[in-house]
C-alpha cells in the first residue's frame, strides 16, 4: 500500500430505499436504483477488500422503513465478506433497528452505542483509534461532536453523523461547527447525513462528508461512492472511488432566445451515459409550449441525446418583464404582487389559507412538503404557470 | 346643490304658483294635469337653460325663481327670464342639460330604456389581462377540483383514490409483515431456532450418553447372556461325557468302508441287473441241469461226423473204401517220414497219400454195420432228453444243444458274479459291522457321530462365548438403557427436524422478494400521492393569487357607480342583493347577499332588473365630480308592487342623504309611503 494504513470512508448508505417520486413517475428507474445501491455498497466491498486495513460508515445505512430482514441480511454478508473490521455509527435514518437482535452484525462490525466511545487498534505498530457515538434517539439536536475526543499518542478518526453548520442548507441533526471540531486530537473526522460529498477541510483535522454512495433522486447528481483514506505519518491521501449504477444529472433548458422547441432540445447538452432530471428556465416565448406539454419535451430530449429525462422543474417565464409588469396596473402585475405577497407570508399560514375544507385532510402531506423545502418551489412554479395562463389567455 | 323654494311667475298654463322644498327627500303629489310636468320641466329648464324641455313650450314671457342652496353654505336664487337663467348649474355641476335629463331626470320610460346595460360594466369596469380570467379560472379549477373538491368530501377525487391506494399498499405491507411467514415472523423464528439449537445441543449430548449407557448394557447384556450360554453348552457337552466317541482314524476307516459298501452296492445292483436281464432272455433248462451234459455234447459233436458216415455207409454199403484208408496211411507214413527223415520225401508221401484217399473216398464206401453209431444214436437221444429238446437233426440238435450250453454258462457266469458281489457286500457290511457294533450298531455309531459333531460345536460355541467375556466382574444391568437411549436419539430427530424446518422458513422469508415489491409498490404509491397533492398545491396556490389579484383590484378599480348602485340596491332588496363589481365578471353581475349566488343580467326578472337599472341610475347621479344637482324622479315605481316600492323608497331616502330627490306621483299611496318614510310632501 505504501502507507502506514488505510481505511475507507462510506456514510449515507441508505440500503433498501425507495424513492418515492422515481417510482412513481419511472418505476424501472426506481428499481434500477434501488438495486444500484446494493451494487455500489457492493463495490465499496471489493475496493475495501483489496485496498484497505478497515471500514467505517457514518450513519444511515438503512432506511428504516424499508429496513426488511433482507436488507439488513445483505449488509451482514457483504460486512462478514469484507471480514476486516468495520466501524458505524448509527445516523437519523437508521436510528431504530428491529432486526438487531434477529439478525445481528457479523463480528467484524463495530457499532458504537449511543455513549461516545473509543475502540483501539495496531496496525503493523501505528496505534490508531476510531472513537464514535450513534444516535440515542432519531433525532438528536445535541452537539455530539463535542463529545469526542482521541488520544495525542495516536491516529484518530471520529465517525459521526451530524449537520456542520458551515455547509448544511438546513436541519439540526447533531449540529456543530468547524470550530467545534479541532483540539480534538482527532485527525480525521468520517462525517456522513449531507449527501453531496464535500471535503470541508484537507487536514488538520480533515474533515470529511463522503456523500452518498448512490444518488437516489435526480437532484443526487453527479458520481457517489466512497473515500479511500491512505495514512502515512500524519498525512491523509483521500482518494475518491465512484462506486455508484446510475448517474443523476441536472441539465437546464433555457428557453431564452429559442424560437422553437427543436433549437431548445438541441441546446441541451447531456453527460454521457446519465440520467438527466431537466429544468426548463429562462425567459421567452417557449414558456406556454413547455408549460402545454414538458414530460413530451424531456422525452424528445431523451430521445435525441439517447439518454433517460425526466422533469425536474418547470420554472421558465412567459416573455415578459417582470419587475415592469410588478410595477403596472394590469392583471398580471396584481398577481406578481399577490405571489409576492404570499412568498412573505410563514409556510404554515400559507397552507392553511390554502388547505381548507375537504383540503385540510391532505395538511400532513403538505406539512412534509414544508419539511422537506420543496413547498416554496411549487409555489413559485404557480406563478409562472397562472402568469403563463393569463399571459397566453389574454394575448 | 338643493332647491328650497320655486316660484312660478309664468309657465305654461302655470301662474304665480310657489312651491317649497326640503332638503332631502320631497315628495310631489298631484293628480293628472294638476301641473306636475310643468312644475318639473320649469325646474330642469332653469337649472339648465342650455337645453329647454319640449314641453310646455318655451316662451319669451316665461318667468320665475328658484332659490337654491350652494354646497358652500350660501343661497342663490335663479332667475328665469324667457329661455334664459343664471343657473350656477351647468358649470358647477360640470354637465349638459341633456346629460342632466337622462340621468337627473328619470321616468319609467327612460329608466327601462336604459339599453346595452352590459356595456356599463364594459364601460366602467376594465383592467387589461382581466380578459383571460374566466378560461383560466375555468381550467384551473377543472384540474384542481378533479384533484380535490372544494366543498364536500370524495373518495373519488383523485387525491382521495391515490391516497387510500397509497394506503391500501402500505397496508398490504404491514399485513405481509404480519402474516405468519411475513418478516415479522423472521424474529420469532430466530428465537425459536435458537431456543431448539440449546435443546438440540442438549439433546445431543444426552444422547451421546444414553448411547453409551445404551453401550454398555448392551455389553452387560451380552456378557450376561453369554455366561448363561456357556452354562447351558457346558451342561450340554457334560451330556456327552459317557458316550463313546469313536476316533478320527475309526471314523476315517468307516467312512472308507462306507464307500466301499457304496460300490459294492453299485456292483450289486448291477450283477443282479445283468443277471436278470440274462434270466430273461434265457429259455433253456436250468444251467445246472444242462451244463454237466457239455462233455456229452462235446463227444456228440465228435461222433457226428462218424454217426453220419455210418448211417450213409449203412443206406449205400455202409462201409468205408479201402483205398480211402490206404491213401491215409501213406499220408500218414509220409508226415512220419517228413518228421523223422525227410521233409520233402514226407510231403510227398503226404500228397501221394492225400490224393490216394480223394480217389477212394470218391468210391463208395462199403455199407458196413457199426455198433459206434449206435452209441452215438443212444448219446443223441438222451442229451435230447436232457436238453428238453425233441430229437431232429443230429448236427441241428448239436448247434441247438452247444448253443444252449453257451447261454447256460453265460447265466452261470452271471450268476457267479452276482454271488460274488453278494459275497463282497456281506464282506465288507461285515466289516462295517466289525466297526459300529462297538457303537452299538450303525444307530449307535451314527448318534457317536452326531455326539462328536455336537460335542465340537459346543466346544467352538463355548470358546468364542469365553472370548466376549471380560475379565472383570459383571455387574448388574439396571434399567432399560436401549428405550432410554431410543427416547432421547428420537427427541435429537426431532429436534433437528423441527430446526431444519425452522431454517428452511427463515430461508424462505430471506430470498421472498414479495415484500420489497410491496414496499416498492407502496412507495411508489405514496410517490403518485404526492405528486397529485404536489399538483393540487399548485393550482390552489393559481386559484389564490388569481382570485386575491382579481378582489384587490376589483376593489382597487371599482368605479364610484357600482360602489353608489350596491348600495342603493341593498337597500332596495334589504340587504339581499348587491351589485357585483368583480373584473372576473364579464356582464353585470348581482350577488345574492344570503347564499353568495350570483347572477347576471340575463338571467333577471325585470322586476330586479328594474330595481338594478334604478340603482345603477342612483349610483350614476352620485358620480359627478362637480356638485350634484337635484334627482328629479317621474313616478319611476309606478309599475312595482309594494314591497318593491318599500324598498325603492328606503334606496330613495339613502340617495337623498348625498342629493336633493324630487319625486313626483299622481298615486297617493306612493305618496303616503314616502311620506311616511319621511318625504317632505308637496301638493299641488
Amino acid at each position: 500500500m505504501g502507507c502506514d494504513f488505510s481505511f475507507i470512508h462510506a456514510a449515507d448508505l441508505h440500503l433498501g430505499s425507495r424513492l418515492r417520486s422515481l417510482s412513481s413517475s419511472d418505476p424501472e428507474l426506481g428499481s434500477e436504483v434501488y438495486e444500484s445501491i446494493f451494487g455500489s455498497f457492493a463495490r465499496i466491498i471489493d475496493a475495501g477488500i483489496k485496498e484497505s486495513d478497515f471500514m467505517v460508515i457514518s450513519g444511515d445505512l438503512f432506511d428504516e422503513a424499508f429496513m426488511t430482514p433482507r436488507t439488513k441480511n445483505r449488509f451482514c454478508e457483504e460486512a462478514a465478506r469484507y471480514g476486516k473490521p468495520v466501524f458505524i455509527v448509527k445516523g437519523n435514518h437508521d436510528f431504530g433497528d428491529q432486526w438487531e437482535e434477529t439478525i445481528p452484525y457479523p463480528p467484524n462490525v463495530h457499532l458504537f452505542p449511543g455513549e461516545p466511545r473509543v475502540m483501539r487498534m495496531n496496525i503493523r505498530g501505528r496505534k490508531v483509534e476510531v472513537a464514535g457515538v450513534s444516535y440515542a434517539e432519531w433525532h438528536t439536536s445535541e452537539n455530539l461532536a463535542v463529545k469526542l475526543k482521541g488520544s495525542p499518542d495516536a491516529y484518530t478518526i471520529a465517525v459521526l453523523h451530524c449537520s456542520l453548520k458551515e455547509i448544511a442548507d438546513s436541519g439540526d441533526y447533531a449540529p456543530c461547527s468547524l470550530n467545534d471540531l479541532s483540539g480534538r486530537n482527532i485527525d480525521y473526522w468520517a462525517l456522513g447525513h449531507i449527501h453531496k460529498r464535500t471535503v470541508v477541510r484537507e487536514h488538520g483535522p480533515a474533515v470529511v462528508y463522503p456523500g452518498n454512495i448512490q444518488g437516489r433522486n435526480v437532484r443526487e447528481t453527479g458520481e457517489k461512492g466512497c473515500y479511500l483514506v491512505s495514512v502515512t505519518g500524519d498525512r491523509e491521501e483521500l482518494r475518491f472511488i465512484p462506486t455508484q449504477g446510475v448517474v443523476f444529472d441536472e441539465v437546464t433548458a433555457d428557453i431564452t432566445g429559442k424560437r422553437t422547441v427543436n433549437e431548445l432540445i438541441s441546446s441541451v447538452e447531456v453527460p454521457r451515459g446519465s440520467v438527466v432530471s431537466v429544468t426548463f428556465a429562462g425567459k421567452g416565448q417557449l414558456d406556454r409550449a413547455i408549460r402545454a406539454d414538458p414530460d413530451g419535451i424531456a422525452d424528445a430530449i431523451a430521445s435525441a441525446r439517447k439518454c433517460r429525462a425526466s422533469v425536474e422543474a418547470v420554472r421558465t417565464v412567459p416573455d415578459i418583464d417582470l419587475a415592469r409588469i410588478r410595477e403596472g396596473e394590469t392583471l398580471m402585475s396584481e398577481i406578481v404582487r399577490t405571489a409576492d405577497g404570499m412568498f412573505a407570508m410563514d409556510d404554515s399560514e400559507i397552507m392553511d389559507m390554502l388547505c381548507k375544507g375537504p383540503a385540510s385532510d391532505i395538511k400532513d402531506t403538505v406539512r412534509a412538503m414544508i419539511d422537506a423545502g420543496t413547498f416554496r418551489e411549487v409555489l413559485q412554479e404557480a406563478e409562472m404557470e397562472l402568469l403563463s395562463r393569463i399571459e397566453g389567455g389574454s394575448r | 346643490m338643493r332647491i328650497s323654494r320655486i316660484h312660478i311667475t309664468s309657465f305654461g298654463g302655470t301662474r304665480d304658483r310657489t312651491v317649497r322644498m326640503s332638503p332631502g327627500l320631497n315628495v310631489i303629489y298631484g293628480k293628472n294635469e294638476s301641473g306636475k310636468t310643468t312644475l318639473k320641466s320649469f325646474i330642469t329648464g332653469t337649472l339648465f337653460p342650455d337645453r329647454m324641455p319640449a314641453y310646455p313650450a318655451s316662451k319669451a314671457s316665461d318667468s320665475g325663481e328658484v332659490d337654491i342652496e350652494l354646497p358652500d353654505g350660501t343661497s342663490k336664487t335663479i332667475t328665469r327670464n324667457g329661455k334664459k337663467s343664471n343657473s350656477p348649474a351647468p358649470d358647477m355641476c360640470c354637465i349638459t342639460g341633456n346629460e342632466y335629463r337622462s340621468i337627473y331626470s328619470l321616468d319609467p320610460l327612460g329608466l327601462r330604456d336604459m339599453g346595452g346595460i352590459d356595456s356599463v360594466r364594459s364601460r366602467l369596469l376594465t383592467v387589461p389581462g382581466a380578459s383571460a380570467v374566466p378560461s383560466a379560472e375555468e381550467s384551473i379549477d377543472k384540474e384542481r377540483t378533479s384533484l380535490l373538491p372544494d366543498s364536500r368530501r370524495s373518495a373519488n377525487c383523485t387525491v382521495s383514490r391515490l391516497r387510500s391506494a397509497s394506503e391500501e399498499a402500505d397496508d398490504r405491507v404491514l399485513e405481509m409483515n404480519a402474516s405468519a411467514d411475513g418478516d415479522s415472523a423472521y424474529g420469532q423464528l430466530v428465537m425459536e431456532e435458537a431456543h431448539l439449537m440449546n435443546l438440540l445441543e442438549t439433546s445431543k449430548g444426552d444422547e451421546a450418553a444414553a448411547f453409551e449407557e445404551f453401550k454398555e448394557s448392551q455389553i452387560r447384556e451380552g456378557t450376561k447372556q453369554n455366561l448363561a450360554k456357556i452354562a447351558e453348552l457346558e451342561k450340554e457337552r457334560a451330556a456327552y461325557a459317557d458316550i463313546a466317541i469313536p476316533d478320527p482314524f475309526t471314523v476315517g476307516k468307516y467312512n472308507s468302508l462306507c464307500a466301499d459298501r457304496r460300490r459294492s452296492e453299485e456292483d450289486l445292483t448291477k450283477a443282479e441287473s445283468d443277471y436278470g436281464t440274462a434270466l430273461e432272455t434265457y429259455s433253456g433248462p436250468e444251467p445246472s441241469v444242462i451244463t454237466p451234459l457239455a462233455p456229452k455234447v462235446k463227444t456228440l459233436g465228435e461222433s457226428i461226423p462218424e454217426y453220419l458216415y455210418s448211417r450213409d455207409g449203412a443206406r449205400r454199403g455202409n462201409g468205408v473204401n479201402p483205398i480211402v484208408i490206404i491213401g491215409a496211411a501213406v499220408a500218414v507214413g509220409g508226415a512220419a517220414v517228413a518228421a523223422v527223415f525227410n521233409v520233402f520225401a514226407g510231403i510227398g508221401m503226404i500228397a501221394a497219400g492225400a490224393v490216394i484217399a480223394i480217389i477212394g473216398l470218391r468210391k463208395r464206401p462199403t455199407a458196413v454195420a457199426d455198433p459206434s453209431a449206435d452209441r452215438t444214436e443212444k448219446l443223441w437221444k438222451e442229451l435230447c432228453s436232457g436238453f428238453g429238446i425233441s430229437q431232429g437233426d443230429i448236427r441241428g440238435d448239436h448247434v441247438r444243444m452247444t448253443s444252449m450250453l453257451s447261454a447256460a454258462a453265460t447265466v452261470s457266469d452271471l450268476k457267479n458274479k452276482l454271488d460274488s458281489a453278494r459275497s463282497r457286500l456281506a464282506s465288507v457290511d461285515a466289516d462295517i459291522a466289525s466297526i459300529t457294533d462297538r457303537y452299538g450298531g450303525d444307530e449307535g455309531y451314527a448318534r457317536a457321530l452326531e455326539a462328536s459333531k455336537d460335542i465340537e460345536r459346543i466346544d467352538a460355541a463355548i470358546g468364542a462365548l469365553r472370548e466376549t467375556v471380560p475379565e472383570e466382574k459383571i455387574e448388574p444391568v439396571s434399567g432399560d438403557a436401549e428405550q432410554t437411549y431410543m427416547d432421547v436419539r428420537n427427541q435429537t430427530g426431532d429436534l433437528s427436524d423441527r430446526l431444519t424446518a425452522i431454517r428452511e422458513k427463515k430461508k424462505a422469508i430471506l430470498s421472498d422478494t414479495a415484500t420489497e415489491e410491496a414496499l416498492t409498490e407502496a412507495a411508489a404509491a405514496s410517490g403518485r400521492y404526492q405528486a397529485a397533492v404536489r399538483r393540487w398545491l399548485m393550482l390552489a396556490a393559481e386559484k389564490h393569487m388569481l382570485e386575491t389579484a382579481c378582489d384587490t383590484l376589483s376593489e382597487k378599480n371599482r368605479p364610484s357607480v357600482y360602489t353608489d348602485a350596491d348600495r342603493f340596491l341593498t337597500a332596495m332588496t334589504g340587504g339581499k342583493y348587491g351589485i357585483v363589481s368583480d373584473i372576473r365578471t364579464s356582464e353585470l353581475t348581482i350577488e345574492n347577499k344570503v347564499t353568495g349566488e350570483r347572477t347576471s343580467v340575463k338571467k333577471w326578472s325585470s322586476g330586479t332588473e328594474d330595481q338594478v337599472k334604478l340603482a345603477m341610475k342612483m349610483g350614476l347621479t352620485l358620480s359627478l365630480s362637480g356638485d350634484i344637482p337635484p334627482v328629479i324622479l317621474d313616478d319611476v315605481l309606478m309599475t312595482s308592487d309594494d314591497v318593491r316600492k318599500e324598498g325603492c323608497i328606503r334606496a330613495l331616502k339613502e340617495l337623498s342623504v348625498s342629493a336633493q330627490v324630487l319625486y313626483f306621483t299622481c298615486n297617493s299611496a306612493t305618496r303616503d309611503m314616502l311620506a311616511s318614510a319621511g318625504a317632505a310632501v308637496t301638493e299641488l
